[in-house]
């Protein structure tokens, strides 16, 4: 049967891409400020390439985590496995990081893959619960695989300066490295929230059964946000391996300090918005790292408190983040006027 | 044989801790629906409370009756002013909960340093002989502590009246709202109460463990997976699960290798989420109730 | 003889013991409006998941434009051109009313401006287009009735399965959507309806089944089936008893 056509005239084209890309990569430009300001401080510079870094990752969970609604604590997993990977393909292969970020983002997706697949029949808490079990379960694996990750001693990328080898000696190059990268995620994010992909993710997220009704196959939806998600989450992983340039089992499967951090960081910019994990990174990471310098010393753990503190608060008091109460506001003013 | 017996006796006796410190964590599980990430906090609390009262002289065994009312209370402070906003928000509750995890392991690192404690006392180098085997006494404690406890909740939950309640909290809220029963009560005291079974748990593994602002970690990741394992909401199930929890652990630390004792059984228990997520002995769909709100 | 448009044979859904539905039989003509009846918990909203697919039928086939479809997922039985409403509105929080319906409209438009087309022709024709940018979730009851036909429409259905649309509108309201479904009646959509207001069903039913109990007790012409005592007894005598 033809479907219906209507007699109506569109009131209004739909609102260009172009601009869209255009006016999120000016507010992005806007977060390189502090970068230009305090480019030869390298105590801020590292805290700022800290920052970009995880704006970045933490908009790579809001893919899945945010708009897909699939709470995952399991993203240290894709994480370390881009960062092992362009480790070993460096190391071994002498394959340069810059080729290396694109398989160790394609393993990530191919890792995310087998491990959603069974566990996407979970839901909400349960789905929690079983990603944080694969993320301590690949934490002990990866104690025990010595051959490929150094056991808990880790292994140690050797200082080769240079672009091919993503080692810079100045710091303010890795800065820029990780804002580059931010504004790829960004931009990729700004493209999946305008497409089918990301209505449909949208979509799972609100109800599965309305999805479903409206022709969603919900689990291939839910499996593509979480490869994009986990392929961008390795892909940072990578360039985190050639940054510090020590990877051990401790540091990329830490739950407070990777897998939880991109879903507070998410959380206090605003879950399911595009610049939210943007805004929560510039705030969370250099409180965190002010924290730590000032705090940690004296009391051990102190700026953690602080952070368990925020993610309670965030969660009684700002469930829809910076980002998602400024925009009801917002839109509450624009109609009272 | 023998060895086989002796792992077999500290796999059960271990599965005893697991028990001991899921029940309370499976019973808010299944009454509240809130999965409380912090659990293994609340019990490593209670520890150290239990040594703050051993250096007052209070042995962990008097101790207990002082630790569990006070995380008892500590419970319903929990309940009423964090999770009970966010009842019907599963994404806010995970956040909450694992936020009060890493306030309360810090919290307890800055008070005492970081400190490694520990209360051993004369009574923990106590060993039992039971036909020939070797068991550690207070571990045995643990064991016949975890058991009493799951036939005492079983018994509370089908022969008095607020165990009857919480038992139609957990059929049908919406039905047990209509026949009088006050479900946000039902829930604060559930909440608590499954508070003071992890300051039982804690007081009890008190001289067992080292004291670490961490042990937490172990226990809810061990939890977790006696929780899946034995059936989301389910006592006996909790206490079962525990035991086959310590069982596997302690066969594959001896018979596969330590280092992947931990890596095993997080596999089985991821693939017991996938082919029977209800568990052993939980009702199922019980692994959907996560995100579905009240029913309308 | 041709194939009916959609052919339900001896459909039954058992729930732990409970016969929901009840080896239930019927056809559908391509164009018309069928209309479903029956007290609460006759099983109509069971049927409806039966056929869109929320739930699979214990035993039974459901045969729609020639093809079997009761073991298909919902989001097939979608794309094979079927749209439905539910009885308690879902709309899609955290995205606008538009987007609403372009989670539909992408189902037979992959690109963007193609579905935001579509979404706006869409959104006119329910009266929705004014409030095309606000969030789903602001809607009042009566918009969010229509947003759960909007976002079926969007999927260019050959047949749409409306669940109590109308229950809880004001008469004004009511005209409009009725009109609504006749208009898209006339250009040839398929209409299976659950209403519980009788005198709408005759205003634009002219064939009507009747659920009591999960078993189907009257089938046939509105006028005669609404005056059968059989039906009088099970639906009238159930609601003022």
């Amino acid at each position: 049967m033809k479907p219906p056509t209507l007699p109506y005239a569109l009131e209004a084209p739909p609102p260009a891409f172009a601009r869209a890309l255009a006016a999120h990569a000016g507010l992005l430009l806007l977060s390189a400020v502090p970068l230009a300001l305090l480019w030869s401080n390298p105590y801020w510079v590292n805290v700022l390439a800290y920052t970009y870094l995880f704006a970045a990752l933490a908009a790579a969970w809001n893919i899945i985590g945010g708009f897909g609604g699939q709470f995952s604590l399991g993203h240290g997993v894709f994480f370390a496995f881009g960062a092992y990977a362009v480790a070993r393909l460096h190391l071994d292969l002498g394959v340069t990081p810059l080729l290396a970020l694109i398989p160790a983002g394609a393993l990530a997706a191919i890792v995310a893959l087998m491990i959603s697949w069974p566990t996407f029949r979970l839901r909400g808490p349960f789905f929690a619960i079983a990603t944080m079990a694969i993320n301590e379960a690949c934490f002990a694996l990866a104690n025990y695989a010595d051959s490929l990750t150094g056991g808990p001693r880790g292994i140690l990328i050797p200082f080769r300066a240079g672009i091919a080898n993503l080692i810079f000696i100045e710091r303010w190059k890795y800065a820029l490295l990780m804002f580059c990268f931010m504004v790829i995620v960004v931009l990729i994010v700004v493209a999946l929230r305008r497409s089918r992909l990301g209505h449909y993710l949208l979509a799972v997220r609100a109800d599965e059964d309305a999805a479903r009704a409206a022709g969603i196959n919900t689990l291939a939806v839910k499996l593509k946000g979480m490869a994009l998600s986990a392929a961008l989450t390795g892909v940072g992983g990578g360039l985190f391996a050639m940054y510090v340039r020590v990877l051990d089992p401790p540091t990329l499967f830490a739950l407070p300090d990777i897998g939880v951090k991109f879903a507070l960081i998410s959380l206090i910019g605003g879950i399911g918005t595009i610049m939210g994990p943007v805004v929560g990174a510039l705030l969370i990471v250099p409180l965190e790292s002010y924290l730590r310098g000032t705090l940690g010393g004296a009391i051990p753990g102190g700026h953690l408190i602080v952070l368990g503190v925020i993610l309670v608060a965030a969660s009684l008091f700002l469930k829809r983040g910076i980002v998602g109460g400024a925009s009801s506001a917002w839109n509450w003013a624009r109609r009272r006027t | 044989m023998e060895t086989f017996l002796n792992i077999l006796v500290s796999g059960i006796l271990l599965g005893g801790i697991y028990s001991l410190v899921s029940i309370g964590l499976n019973l808010i599980f299944g009454v509240v629906r809130i999965v409380n990430f912090a659990q293994g906090e609340f019990v490593m609390l209670a520890m150290y409370a239990t040594f703050f009262l051993s250096t007052l002289g209070i042995g962990p065994y008097y101790a207990v009756f002082v630790v569990a009312p006070l995380m008892f209370v500590f419970g319903l402070a929990v309940q009423r002013l964090v999770l009970q906003p966010l009842q019907n928000e599963p994404m806010m509750q995970i956040f909450a909960t694992f936020g009060l995890l890493i306030l309360l392991e810090n919290a307890v690192l800055a008070l005492t340093r970081g400190e490694g404690l520990s209360l051993a006392g004369p009574y923990s180098r106590v060993v039992i002989d039971l036909f020939g085997l070797k068991a550690s006494g207070v571990r045995v404690i643990v064991f016949v502590a975890a058991t009493a406890i799951a036939i005492a909740l079983m018994l509370f939950l089908h022969r008095t009246m607020a165990g009857k309640a919480i038992r139609a909290v957990i059929q049908d809220r919406q039905g047990a709202r209509l026949m009088g029963i006050n479900v946000e009560r039902t829930y604060l005291l559930t909440f608590a109460l499954g508070s003071a079974l992890a300051g039982v748990a804690g007081a009890l593994l008190a001289p067992i463990y080292t004291l670490s602002p961490y042990i937490g970690g172990n226990f809810i990741l061990a939890a977790f997976a006696v929780v899946v394992l034995g059936g989301l909401g389910s006592v006996p199930g909790a206490y079962i699960g525990g035991l086959a929890v310590g069982l596997m652990e302690s066969f594959a630390g001896y018979y596969v290798d330590p280092a992947l004792k931990q890596a095993i059984w997080f596999i089985i228990f991821v693939a017991v989420l996938i082919v029977r997520p209800s568990g052993l002995l939980g009702r199922a769909g019980a692994e959907e109730v996560g995100l579905r709100a009240e029913a309308p | 003889m041709t194939a009916p448009f959609l052919a339900i044979d001896n459909a039954t859904r058992r729930f732990a013991g409970l016969v929901a539905v009840d080896s239930v039989s019927f056809t559908m003509e391509e164009g018309e409006i069928l209309s479903l009846i029956g007290p609460n918990g006759a099983g109509k909203t069971t049927l409806f998941n039966l056929i869109t697919g929320q739930l699979k039928p214990t035993s039974g086939a459901i045969v729609f434009r020639g093809e079997r479809i009761e073991h298909l997922a919902p989001h097939r039985r979608a794309q094979c051109g079927m749209g439905r409403t539910f009885q308690i509105a879902k709309p899609l929080v955290a995205m606008t009313t538009r987007e609403n319906v372009m989670v539909g409209a992408f189902l037979r438009h992959r690109r963007y401006a193609d579905a935001y087309e579509r979404a706006s022709l869409v959104l006119a024709e329910v009266g929705l287009d004014r409030r095309a940018e606000i969030p789903a979730g602001e809607l009042t009851l009566s918009e969010r009735r229509r947003l759960e036909v909007a976002r079926a429409l969007a999927l260019e259905p050959s047949l749409i399965l409306l669940d109590e649309v109308m229950a809880g509108l004001n008469a004004t309201e009511v005209v409009q959507v009725i009109d609504l479904i006749h208009r898209l009646n006339a250009r040839g959509m398929t209409f299976l309806v659950i209403e519980h207001n009788l005198k709408v069903v005759r205003t634009f039913s002219r064939r009507v089944i009747v659920l009591d109990h999960g078993a189907k007790i009257a089938e046939g012409n509105a006028q005669d089936v609404l005056s059968d005592p059989k039906v009088v007894t099970a639906y009238l005598g159930k609601r003022h008893a």
